[in-house]
Protein backbone atom coordinates (compact mmCIF):
# COMPACT_ATOMS: atom_id res chain seq x y z
CA UNK A 1 0.00 0.00 0.00
CA UNK A 2 1.25 3.30 -1.04
CA UNK A 3 1.87 5.83 1.92
CA UNK A 4 -0.15 9.12 0.19
CA UNK A 5 2.37 11.43 2.45
CA UNK A 6 4.67 10.20 0.63
CA UNK A 7 3.57 11.81 -2.44
CA UNK A 8 2.11 15.01 -1.14
CA UNK A 9 4.25 18.65 -1.32
CA UNK A 10 5.72 18.91 1.91
CA UNK A 11 4.77 22.81 1.52
CA UNK A 12 1.00 21.61 1.54
CA UNK A 13 -0.05 24.06 4.28
CA UNK A 14 1.73 26.99 2.82
CA UNK A 15 -0.24 26.15 -0.11
CA UNK A 16 -3.63 25.95 1.34
CA UNK A 17 -2.18 29.42 3.46
CA UNK A 18 -2.46 30.84 -0.32
CA UNK A 19 -5.77 29.77 -0.86
CA UNK A 20 -7.09 31.82 1.96
CA UNK A 21 -8.31 28.28 3.54
CA UNK A 22 -5.26 27.72 6.09
CA UNK A 23 -4.46 26.32 8.55
CA UNK A 24 -7.53 24.26 8.71
CA UNK A 25 -8.18 21.37 11.05
CA UNK A 26 -10.33 18.85 8.93
CA UNK A 27 -13.12 17.42 11.32
CA UNK A 28 -14.62 15.36 9.04
CA UNK A 29 -13.44 13.36 5.75
CA UNK A 30 -17.34 13.07 3.99
CA UNK A 31 -16.93 10.47 1.14
CA UNK A 32 -13.68 10.05 1.51
CA UNK A 33 -12.24 6.48 2.59
CA UNK A 34 -12.46 5.88 6.51
CA UNK A 35 -9.03 4.60 6.60
CA UNK A 36 -7.46 7.65 4.29
CA UNK A 37 -8.90 9.64 6.96
CA UNK A 38 -7.85 7.64 9.71
CA UNK A 39 -3.95 8.64 7.96
CA UNK A 40 -4.44 12.02 9.69
CA UNK A 41 -5.37 15.66 8.99
CA UNK A 42 -1.69 16.73 7.51
CA UNK A 43 -2.65 14.07 4.94
CA UNK A 44 -6.12 15.41 3.95
CA UNK A 45 -4.26 19.23 3.79
CA UNK A 46 -1.59 17.98 1.64
CA UNK A 47 -4.04 16.05 -0.38
CA UNK A 48 -6.53 19.49 -0.46
CA UNK A 49 -3.72 21.86 -1.31
CA UNK A 50 -2.25 19.69 -4.00
CA UNK A 51 -5.53 19.27 -5.63
CA UNK A 52 -6.29 23.27 -4.79
CA UNK A 53 -3.03 24.37 -6.55
CA UNK A 54 -3.79 22.34 -9.48
CA UNK A 55 -7.07 23.84 -9.57
CA UNK A 56 -9.11 20.78 -9.25
CA UNK A 57 -10.70 21.63 -6.33
CA UNK A 58 -13.31 24.33 -4.78
CA UNK A 59 -13.88 25.41 -1.59
CA UNK A 60 -17.34 26.76 -0.71
CA UNK A 61 -19.33 27.71 2.60
CA UNK A 62 -20.54 24.78 4.95
CA UNK A 63 -23.31 24.75 7.08
CA UNK A 64 -21.61 25.31 10.18
CA UNK A 65 -20.12 28.85 10.24
CA UNK A 66 -16.92 28.34 11.11
CA UNK A 67 -15.97 25.55 8.40
CA UNK A 68 -15.41 25.31 4.54
CA UNK A 69 -16.12 22.09 2.73
CA UNK A 70 -12.85 21.61 0.21
CA UNK A 71 -14.23 19.28 -2.80
CA UNK A 72 -12.45 18.05 -6.04
CA UNK A 73 -13.81 15.71 -8.36
CA UNK A 74 -11.33 14.07 -10.24
CA UNK A 75 -9.50 11.19 -8.09
CA UNK A 76 -7.53 10.18 -10.93
CA UNK A 77 -5.10 13.24 -9.85
CA UNK A 78 -4.99 11.24 -6.76
CA UNK A 79 -2.67 8.50 -7.78
CA UNK A 80 -1.61 7.22 -4.67
CA UNK A 81 -4.95 7.06 -3.96
CA UNK A 82 -6.02 4.64 -7.05
CA UNK A 83 -3.29 3.08 -6.28
CA UNK A 84 -4.32 2.12 -2.86
CA UNK A 85 -7.97 1.27 -3.94
CA UNK A 86 -8.86 4.23 -2.02
CA UNK A 87 -10.61 6.14 -4.67
CA UNK A 88 -12.88 4.11 -6.49
CA UNK A 89 -15.50 6.95 -5.34
CA UNK A 90 -16.44 9.84 -8.07
CA UNK A 91 -15.03 12.74 -5.50
CA UNK A 92 -13.73 13.71 -2.46
CA UNK A 93 -14.80 15.94 0.00
CA UNK A 94 -13.42 17.23 2.98
CA UNK A 95 -14.98 19.67 6.04
CA UNK A 96 -12.41 21.23 7.18
CA UNK A 97 -12.46 23.87 10.47
CA UNK A 98 -11.44 27.34 9.95
CA UNK A 99 -8.75 28.57 12.13
CA UNK A 100 -9.99 31.53 14.73
CA UNK A 101 -8.14 33.69 12.53
CA UNK A 102 -10.13 32.88 9.52
CA UNK A 103 -13.26 32.66 11.07
CA UNK A 104 -13.07 36.43 12.27
CA UNK A 105 -11.69 37.28 8.66
CA UNK A 106 -15.05 35.06 7.13
CA UNK A 107 -17.26 37.16 10.00
CA UNK A 108 -15.91 40.02 9.22
CA UNK A 109 -16.92 40.23 5.04
CA UNK A 110 -20.70 39.00 6.58
CA UNK A 111 -21.15 41.90 8.60
CA UNK A 112 -19.38 44.23 6.06
CA UNK A 113 -22.09 42.99 3.70
CA UNK A 114 -24.56 43.26 6.54
CA UNK A 115 -24.11 46.23 7.49
CA UNK A 116 -23.67 47.81 3.76
CA UNK A 117 -27.17 46.02 2.74
CA UNK A 118 -28.56 47.83 6.54
CA UNK A 119 -27.05 51.18 5.50
CA UNK A 120 -28.51 51.26 1.90
CA UNK A 121 -32.32 50.07 3.11
CA UNK A 122 -31.99 52.65 5.79
CA UNK A 123 -30.97 55.83 2.85
CA UNK A 124 -34.57 54.25 1.46
CA UNK A 125 -36.63 54.88 4.26
CA UNK A 126 -34.84 57.93 5.47
CA UNK A 127 -35.57 59.48 1.34
CA UNK A 128 -39.31 57.94 1.79
CA UNK A 129 -40.19 59.11 5.04
CA UNK A 130 -42.06 63.03 5.23
CA UNK A 131 -39.40 65.26 7.46
CA UNK A 132 -40.46 64.57 10.76
CA UNK A 133 -40.50 68.24 13.10
CA UNK A 134 -40.25 67.85 16.70
CA UNK A 135 -42.72 70.09 18.81
CA UNK A 136 -41.37 70.71 22.68
CA UNK A 137 -44.64 71.46 24.27
CA UNK A 138 -45.17 73.97 27.19
CA UNK A 139 -47.11 73.21 29.96
CA UNK A 140 -48.35 76.31 31.00
CA UNK A 141 -51.87 77.19 33.10
CA UNK A 142 -54.92 77.13 30.99
CA UNK A 143 -55.36 81.06 31.91
CA UNK A 144 -52.30 81.43 30.32
CA UNK A 145 -52.77 79.75 27.32
CA UNK A 146 -56.02 81.69 26.82
CA UNK A 147 -54.47 84.71 27.33
CA UNK A 148 -51.79 83.96 25.09
CA UNK A 149 -54.17 82.59 22.35
CA UNK A 150 -56.26 85.98 22.82
CA UNK A 151 -52.87 87.98 22.15
CA UNK A 152 -52.49 85.93 19.21
CA UNK A 153 -55.44 86.57 17.24
CA UNK A 154 -55.28 90.24 18.42
CA UNK A 155 -52.69 90.49 15.60
CA UNK A 156 -55.36 90.18 13.01
CA UNK A 157 -54.14 87.36 11.20
CA UNK A 158 -56.23 84.30 10.39
CA UNK A 159 -55.04 80.96 12.43
CA UNK A 160 -55.56 77.37 12.58
CA UNK A 161 -55.03 75.02 15.32
CA UNK A 162 -51.72 74.06 13.56
CA UNK A 163 -50.18 77.71 13.52
CA UNK A 164 -51.43 78.37 16.75
CA UNK A 165 -49.23 75.12 17.64
CA UNK A 166 -46.36 76.08 16.08
CA UNK A 167 -46.27 79.58 17.08
CA UNK A 168 -47.33 79.01 20.95
CA UNK A 169 -45.79 75.34 21.46
CA UNK A 170 -49.40 74.34 22.99
CA UNK A 171 -51.02 70.80 23.22
CA UNK A 172 -53.69 70.47 20.71
CA UNK A 173 -56.98 69.65 22.86
CA UNK A 174 -56.08 72.47 25.23
CA UNK A 175 -55.77 75.08 21.76
CA UNK A 176 -59.08 73.40 20.47
CA UNK A 177 -60.95 73.64 23.75
CA UNK A 178 -59.89 77.43 24.17
CA UNK A 179 -60.25 78.36 20.82
CA UNK A 180 -63.91 76.58 21.17
CA UNK A 181 -64.79 78.77 24.41
CA UNK A 182 -63.33 82.19 22.60
CA UNK A 183 -65.93 81.32 19.59
CA UNK A 184 -68.46 81.20 22.20
CA UNK A 185 -67.39 84.14 23.60
CA UNK A 186 -67.85 85.90 21.06
CA UNK A 187 -64.22 86.75 20.32
CA UNK A 188 -63.24 85.12 17.32
CA UNK A 189 -65.15 83.15 14.55
CA UNK A 190 -64.43 80.90 11.32
CA UNK A 191 -62.80 82.88 8.70
CA UNK A 192 -64.44 82.97 5.38
CA UNK A 193 -61.64 83.76 3.79
CA UNK A 194 -59.47 81.28 1.82
CA UNK A 195 -56.58 80.48 4.45
CA UNK A 196 -53.03 81.68 3.43
CA UNK A 197 -50.75 78.83 3.27
CA UNK A 198 -47.03 78.68 3.71
CA UNK B 1 -68.28 71.36 19.49
CA UNK B 2 -69.32 66.87 20.32
CA UNK B 3 -66.37 64.11 19.97
CA UNK B 4 -67.42 61.56 17.92
CA UNK B 5 -66.31 57.90 18.95
CA UNK B 6 -69.05 56.03 17.55
CA UNK B 7 -67.50 52.98 15.22
CA UNK B 8 -68.28 54.59 11.47
CA UNK B 9 -68.02 58.47 12.78
CA UNK B 10 -66.48 60.50 10.03
CA UNK B 11 -65.05 63.50 9.55
CA UNK B 12 -64.92 65.44 5.91
CA UNK B 13 -63.10 68.66 6.01
CA UNK B 14 -60.56 70.43 3.63
CA UNK B 15 -58.39 70.57 6.45
CA UNK B 16 -58.02 68.08 9.63
CA UNK B 17 -55.20 68.17 12.10
CA UNK B 18 -54.32 64.36 14.02
CA UNK B 19 -52.48 62.70 16.60
CA UNK B 20 -51.83 59.52 16.73
CA UNK B 21 -49.26 57.13 19.06
CA UNK B 22 -49.21 54.76 16.09
CA UNK B 23 -49.28 56.52 12.28
CA UNK B 24 -49.45 54.10 9.33
CA UNK B 25 -47.03 53.81 6.45
CA UNK B 26 -48.65 55.64 3.43
CA UNK B 27 -50.84 54.23 0.89
CA UNK B 28 -51.23 56.06 -2.27
CA UNK B 29 -54.87 55.38 -3.93
CA UNK B 30 -55.35 54.90 -7.51
CA UNK B 31 -56.30 58.04 -9.80
CA UNK B 32 -55.14 60.36 -12.23
CA UNK B 33 -53.42 63.78 -11.64
CA UNK B 34 -55.13 65.76 -9.05
CA UNK B 35 -57.75 63.69 -7.89
CA UNK B 36 -54.49 61.29 -6.70
CA UNK B 37 -55.16 61.02 -3.00
CA UNK B 38 -52.95 58.80 -0.15
CA UNK B 39 -54.51 57.28 3.14
CA UNK B 40 -52.98 56.43 6.37
CA UNK B 41 -54.20 54.71 9.49
CA UNK B 42 -54.01 56.31 13.02
CA UNK B 43 -53.99 54.19 15.95
CA UNK B 44 -53.81 54.63 19.66
CA UNK B 45 -55.00 58.01 21.41
CA UNK B 46 -56.22 59.16 18.14
CA UNK B 47 -57.26 62.68 18.12
CA UNK B 48 -58.29 64.23 14.86
CA UNK B 49 -59.72 67.75 14.93
CA UNK B 50 -61.39 69.77 11.67
CA UNK B 51 -59.11 72.68 11.41
CA UNK B 52 -60.76 76.13 9.59
CA UNK B 53 -58.95 78.71 9.79
CA UNK B 54 -59.81 81.76 12.93
CA UNK B 55 -59.93 85.47 13.03
CA UNK B 56 -60.79 87.64 15.27
CA UNK B 57 -64.34 89.34 15.28
CA UNK B 58 -63.03 92.81 14.78
CA UNK B 59 -60.63 91.87 12.38
CA UNK B 60 -63.31 89.84 10.56
CA UNK B 61 -65.34 93.22 10.26
CA UNK B 62 -62.72 95.03 9.21
CA UNK B 63 -61.18 92.80 6.16
CA UNK B 64 -64.50 92.46 4.69
CA UNK B 65 -63.70 96.00 3.00
CA UNK B 66 -61.02 94.78 1.67
CA UNK B 67 -62.53 91.14 0.64
CA UNK B 68 -64.40 93.42 -1.85
CA UNK B 69 -61.77 95.47 -3.07
CA UNK B 70 -58.47 94.00 -2.76
CA UNK B 71 -56.75 96.61 -4.97
CA UNK B 72 -57.60 99.55 -2.18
Amino acid sequence: MVNPTDVVPHDAESVLDTKGVAPVTFIDAGRVQEAYFAAGTAVLSRLAAKCLEAGRASVRPSTWDDCIVIQWDEPETMEPMRASGLADTSGFSVIAQLSENSRLRHENALLQRGLSEIEQRLARIEAALPEVKVVVLREISRAEAKREIKELFAQGEALDYEDIIDKLSLDLELVVDICNELIEEGEIAPDARPHATG
Amino acid sequence: MPDHTQQGDALRAQKVIAQARQIGPRRLLPGSGRHRTQQVTLADSVYCVIAIPLRAIQFKRSSSFTDKHPNR
